[in-house]
């Protein structure tokens, strides 16, 4: 079974890169242009990975989280966002991510964390 | 040397020093050139008399008194001129003739029959008016009334209009009572006519200098460059915090530039494109994407700059459409307007073109749009609508913030006037007033505390007439109209 992979952000250059990049890599991948469309599409598919923005228009990153971690989904949340904000980030990490990544990450490093966090050796 | 003669001259170093601070304040500006070569004539006008009352020879006095007519007849259109310029009014043609009339004057100056003769005073010697001196005389009293006139007219207009608190009407009031002073100077005429009158005409022009010296250092006048200073520290502060927003924005399209590079060589290196020619499609399709984002950077970073920048295009007014202001402000401040969850609402009215500076206009828009923001704590609404109202362009910025109780409707456009603490400058409102004057138009605001403020700009149309309004913007011309939160 293919690993699952759910991109959200609202630009859709990014989503078509992400879709693009980790389709060949052998996921399955869906995107999503903001946090409630993004909860949707996780509630019906689980993901593995979630990969997340974090200033979105109708719901935000923050939201986002916060509404997964209280339905106590267990999705790996890798928040990938433009902001350098140290207090941000603190915020970000307390509600319960698994990574903070800082655009404009290495797409390759993007998919060796992710890799690690389904456990695929590669 | 004759003792007559030092208070004149003192009176003439004063106005030509005066004169050169003013010039070296900015000397880009036209009005400080301007105003530069008004003290000119009157220097040449007292150092010669100064230099003419201690000559012994009547014939070289004469010749001395002959030399000072090379600033005076130059002294009515020189103030003309410079209060044409200070109050915006573009009458080139009426200037050039004036100027040619005072030329003629200049060379007529130099015969018999303007000056026949001096006479000898207790003071020294005078010159004595021949025939061609009585219509220099109208001329004189003709452009320096009419100087006077447009003074008291734009005082008078002002005062009914209610600008009396208002940063230009300050500034004329001084440039209106200081000349007005100068003028009275010229009762010096009465000796040349063989009356035995002391011509105390220095000590009205050494008032003068004091005035406008005062003026100037109390109420800006004639400095463009210090506001220009007090500008750019607003701004350094402003970008300070609009930094993080450019620096955020700028990710998105090299995330993807980075993002398509590396991965196309990944799959590349590994072999993935299958078959090869897909390599080819792959590349193209990238590098399609790679030139349109980095145009996205490019444009991110114009924007900025173009904000950036700060100048004062001389007196370069065109026509601005206003809703093309609000829409560049809006962009500009996309960031730090996503990171609250704000409601934003404009209602765009037709054909609203002003007479103005498109840079100011978007600044003054800018800053009050910012100040609306970093009221409203997480949540509000902002709403902008621009309207006409007879020949009247409105903009109307509105916010749900906290207000602004009424005993500081007014301080809140002082200078150095702050409620944010540390992140505001305390400048902000104030170069918007200045930037709206500068532009000819009025800025007001009308507030309740707990609901909210709104502030309405109104500048003069290029257009007008009441057309091309919604009902939403009838809506707002109403609630303009009878007081928005009453």
């Amino acid at each position: 079974m293919p690993p699952k992979l759910l991109v959200i952000d609202d630009e859709t250059d990014i989503l078509e890169m992400m879709e693009g990049h980790f389709a060949l890599r052998g996921f399955l991948v869906w995107t999503a242009l903001d946090g409630a469309e993004g909860f949707e599409i996780l509630e019906k598919e689980r993901p593995e990975v979630v990969l997340l923005d974090l200033k979105m228009k109708n719901w935000d990153g923050d939201q986002f989280i916060k509404k997964v971690r209280e339905k106590g989904i267990q999705t790996k949340i890798l928040v990938i966002t433009g902001y350098q904000d140290d207090t941000l980030r603190a915020r970000v990490e307390a509600l319960g991510v698994d990574a903070f990544l800082e655009k404009p990450v290495s797409i390759i490093e993007l998919q060796k964390r992710i890799e690690e966090l389904v456990g695929i050796a590669q | 040397m004759n003792p007559y003669s030092i208070p004149s001259l003192i009176a003439a170093g004063l106005t030509l020093v005066l004169g050169i601070f003013v010039f070296f304040k900015s000397p880009k500006e036209k009005l400080n050139r301007l105003f530069f070569i008004f003290t000119i004539s009157i220097f040449v006008w007292l150092f010669f008399f100064g230099i003419g009352y201690s000559i012994v020879s009547p014939h070289l006095a004469l010749f001395i008194f002959r030399l000072a007519y090379l600033g005076v007849v130059f002294i009515p259109v020189n103030c003309l001129h410079f209060h044409l310029e200070f109050l915006g009014i573009y009458k080139p043609k009426t200037i050039r003739i004036l100027y040619s009339i005072s030329c003629l004057f200049l060379i007529l100056s130099q015969t018999n029959y303007f000056f026949t003769s001096v006479k000898r005073y207790f003071w020294g010697f005078y010159p004595q008016a021949g025939s061609l001196y009585i219509p220099f005389i109208f001329f004189f009293s003709l452009v320096i009334g009419s100087s006077s006139v447009l003074l008291v007219y734009q005082l008078l207009r002002g005062f009914v209009k209610g600008d009396a608190q208002n940063f230009k009407y300050q500034q004329l009031k001084y440039l209106a009572l200081s000349f007005i002073i100068a003028y009275t100077a010229s009762v010096d005429y009465i000796a040349k006519f063989g009356v035995e009158f002391y011509p105390f005409g220095y000590l009205n022009i050494t008032f003068f200098v004091i005035l406008l010296t005062y003026a100037i250092l109390r109420h800006r006048l004639l400095d463009v460059e210090t506001m220009m200073q007090l500008f750019q520290q607003h701004k350094l502060a402003t970008l300070g915090l609009l930094a993080a927003g450019l620096n955020h924005e700028i990710r998105n399209p090299l995330f993807v530039i980075k993002g398509s590079a590396e991965s196309y060589l990944d799959n590349l290196g590994r072999g993935a494109f299958e078959p090869p020619e897909l390599a080819v499609q792959k590349s193209k399709e990238i590098l399609e994407k790679t030139v349109d984002q980095a145009q996205r950077a490019v444009e991110i970073m114009r924007r900025f700059s173009s904000f950036v920048r700060i100048s004062r295009d001389g007196q370069s007014r065109q026509e601005v459409n206003v809703n093309d202001c609000v829409n560049n402000v809006l962009e500009f401040l996309n960031h730090e307007l996503s990171t609250k969850k704000l409601v934003i609402e404009t209602y765009l009215g037709d054909g609203l073109l002003i007479p103005a500076n498109r840079r100011e206009v978007e600044e003054i828009i800018f800053n009050i749009v910012l100040n609306a923001c970093q009221a409203m704590h997480e949540t509000g609404k902002l709403s902008i609508t621009t309207l006409r109202s007879d020949d009247r362009c409105l903009v109307l910025i509105r916010d749900t913030g906290p207000g602004i109780p009424r005993y500081l409707h007014r301080k809140v456009f002082e200078p150095f006037y702050s409620t944010k603490m540390e992140k505001g400058t305390g400048l902000g409102l104030f170069i918007c007033r200045f930037l709206v004057e500068q532009n000819g138009g009025k800025i007001r605001l009308d507030s309740k505390v707990g609901q909210g403020t709104v502030f309405i700009l109104d500048f003069p149309l290029a257009g007008k007439g009441l057309e091309g309004l919604d009902d939403n913007q009838k809506g707002a011309l109403e609630a303009e109209k009878t007081g928005a939160f009453s």
